[in-house]
C-alpha cells in the first residue's frame, strides 16, 4: 500500500473519532477491519421528520490508492428508495463522487454530503426512475409513503440487509 | 479516448531533462512557415526547453519545477530566494485556511511541498528532477499549487467572479476547474498563482498565427515588485513547457 494514502487514512480515522459528537446523522464511519484502511463502512441515520426517520443505512466505502486525488467508491449496502440511488446495486449518483470530486473533500465531509442528499434529492438525474417520477409529477405524499415503506422494510431491522 | 490519452501521457516523464531549443525546431520541420519563423526568433533569446507531461497538470508542474529549480541554482549566490520561497509556501497555509479548506484535507500536500522546498539546500539538479518525476511527490506539489490558486480565487471573489460563466459560482468553478487533478488551466489560474506566490511568469505563446513572425510574450505579474526575473513558460494550444532565457544565465540546468 502506498504510504501516503495510509498516512492520510490514519489521520482521517483519528479526526473522525474526535468529531463524533458534531455529526448526529453519522452513527459510524470506520474501517471494516483495523488492518485494512482502504475499506470502510458508514451508517447514516435517517433524519427526524423525514421519510427516512428511524432508518439506519449502511454504506460501503472503497478507497483507491490514489486517494484523495481520486474519489472513493461509495454505495449503499442497505436497500434504500431514493431517486439518486440505484435500488439494486446501491450505486449513488452524486456529482462530488464523480465529475466534481476534488481532493479537498474528506470521507467525513462526503458522508455528510450523502446524508444531506437523502433529504435533498435531485430527481433530474435519477438512478431510481420510479421514485424520481413521483417527485417530478409532484406526488410528494406518494413519494414519502413509498420511502417510508422501504425504510421500514429494509432499514429498521437489527440485521444489515445486503 | 481517455485511455489513449493516459497511455500517451505515461510514455513521458512528469518532468523531463532539458533539451536544446533545436529539438523544438525539429518538431516543426514539416510544419508551417509561421511556426518555423517564430521558433527561429525565439532561439535568439532562449536556448533550452524542458517538457512537462501533457496530463492536464502541465502548467502547475512546470511552474513549480521552474520556481524550485531557480531557487536551487541560486542557493549559494542568492540565498534570499530560498528564504522568500519558504516563507511564501508557509503563508499559503493561512491562505488555504482563510478559504475554508480543511487542514486535514490539504496538510499532506502542503508538507510534501514545503519539505521539497526545504531540501533544495542540499539537492543536486539530478535529485530535484527525480523528486519531480516521482508520482507521489510531484502530484502532491501539483495538488498544493492547485489548492493555492483555488484559495486565492475564493478569497478574491469580487475581482474574479465577473469573469465566470453566467450562473456559475466561484466555488463551483474552483472545484471543477482548479482543484480537480488533470483539469487544464486558464489565464485566471495563472493570474491567481502569480499573485498568491509573488512569482512572476512570462508566457511565450507559440501559435500558427501567420500575421506575426515573433512569439508573443504575455507577462503575469504579482501585486508586489518581483524579487527575481520571471519564470518563462512556453505555451502551445493546450500545453505548457518550461523555457530557458539566455539572459537569465542559469548555471547547472540538466
Amino acid at each position: 500500500m502506498s504510504s501516503a494514502v495510509h498516512r492520510r487514512m490514519l489521520k482521517e480515522y483519528m479526526a473522525i473519532q474526535k468529531n463524533a459528537a458534531t455529526r448526529p446523522h453519522l452513527e459510524l464511519l470506520e474501517p471494516i477491519q483495523e488492518d485494512d484502511l482502504l475499506h470502510w463502512q458508514a451508517i447514516l441515520l435517517g433524519t427526524a421528520d423525514s421519510a427516512y426517520e428511524g432508518g439506519r443505512f449502511k454504506l460501503d466505502i472503497v478507497i483507491p490508492t490514489s486517494y484523495p486525488i481520486q474519489s472513493p467508491t461509495i454505495r449503499f449496502v442497505t436497500k434504500i428508495c431514493h431517486p439518486n440511488v440505484h435500488f439494486k446495486t446501491g450505486e449513488i449518483c452524486l456529482d462530488i463522487l464523480k465529475s466534481e470530486w476534488t481532493p479537498a473533500w474528506t470521507l467525513e465531509s462526503v458522508c455528510v454530503a450523502i446524508s444531506s442528499l437523502l433529504t435533498n434529492p435531485e430527481p433530474s438525474s435519477p438512478l431510481n426512475c420510479d421514485a424520481a417520477n413521483l417527485l417530478r409529477c409532484g406526488d410528494t405524499a406518494g413519494y414519502n409513503s413509498l420511502v417510508k415503506m422501504y425504510t421500514a422494510l429494509y432499514a429498521t431491522g437489527d440485521s444489515d440487509e445486503e | 479516448m481517455q485511455a489513449i490519452k493516459d497511455e500517451e501521457a505515461n510514455a513521458h516523464p512528469l518532468v523531463d531533462h532539458s533539451v536544446d531549443l533545436l529539438e523544438l525546431a525539429e518538431e516543426y520541420e514539416n510544419g508551417s512557415e509561421a511556426f518555423k519563423k517564430k521558433i527561429q526568433n525565439l532561439s535568439d533569446t532562449h536556448d533550452r526547453m524542458r517538457r512537462s507531461r501533457g496530463d492536464g497538470n502541465c502548467f502547475y508542474r512546470a511552474f513549480a519545477f521552474a520556481w524550485f529549480e531557480r531557487v536551487m541554482l541560486a542557493i549559494k549566490s542568492k540565498p534570499e530566494l530560498h528564504a522568500n520561497a519558504v516563507r511564501t509556501i508557509e503563508e499559503t497555509k493561512d491562505l488555504l485556511l482563510a478559504a475554508q479548506f480543511e487542514l486535514l484535507a490539504f496538510e499532506d500536500f502542503y508538507q510534501v511541498t514545503l519539505e521539497t522546498l526545504q531540501n533544495l539546500v542540499h539537492f543536486t539538479s539530478e535529485e530535484l528532477l527525480t523528486a519531480f518525476q516521482n508520482d507521489e511527490i510531484s502530484n502532491s506539489i501539483v495538488m498544493h499549487f492547485r489548492l493555492v490558486a483555488s484559495a486565492f480565487l475564493k478569497t478574491h471573489q469580487d475581482d474574479y467572479a465577473p469573469f465566470l460563466e453566467f450562473g456559475q459560482t466561484m466555488d463551483e468553478f474552483c472545484s471543477m476547474h482548479v482543484e480537480a487533478m488533470g483539469r487544464e488551466s486558464e489565464e485566471m489560474m495563472l493570474i491567481a498563482l502569480t499573485k498568491a506566490t509573488h512569482v512572476s511568469i512570462e508566457v511565450a505563446y507559440l501559435s500558427g498565427n501567420q500575421a506575426a513572425d515573433e512569439v508573443n510574450f504575455l507577462p503575469f505579474l504579482p501585486d508586489t515588485a518581483p524579487y527575481m526575473p520571471p519564470l518563462v513558460l512556453l505555451y502551445r494550444p493546450g500545453h505548457y513547457d518550461i523555457l530557458y532565457r539566455k539572459s537569465h544565465c542559469l548555471e547547472g540546468v540538466i
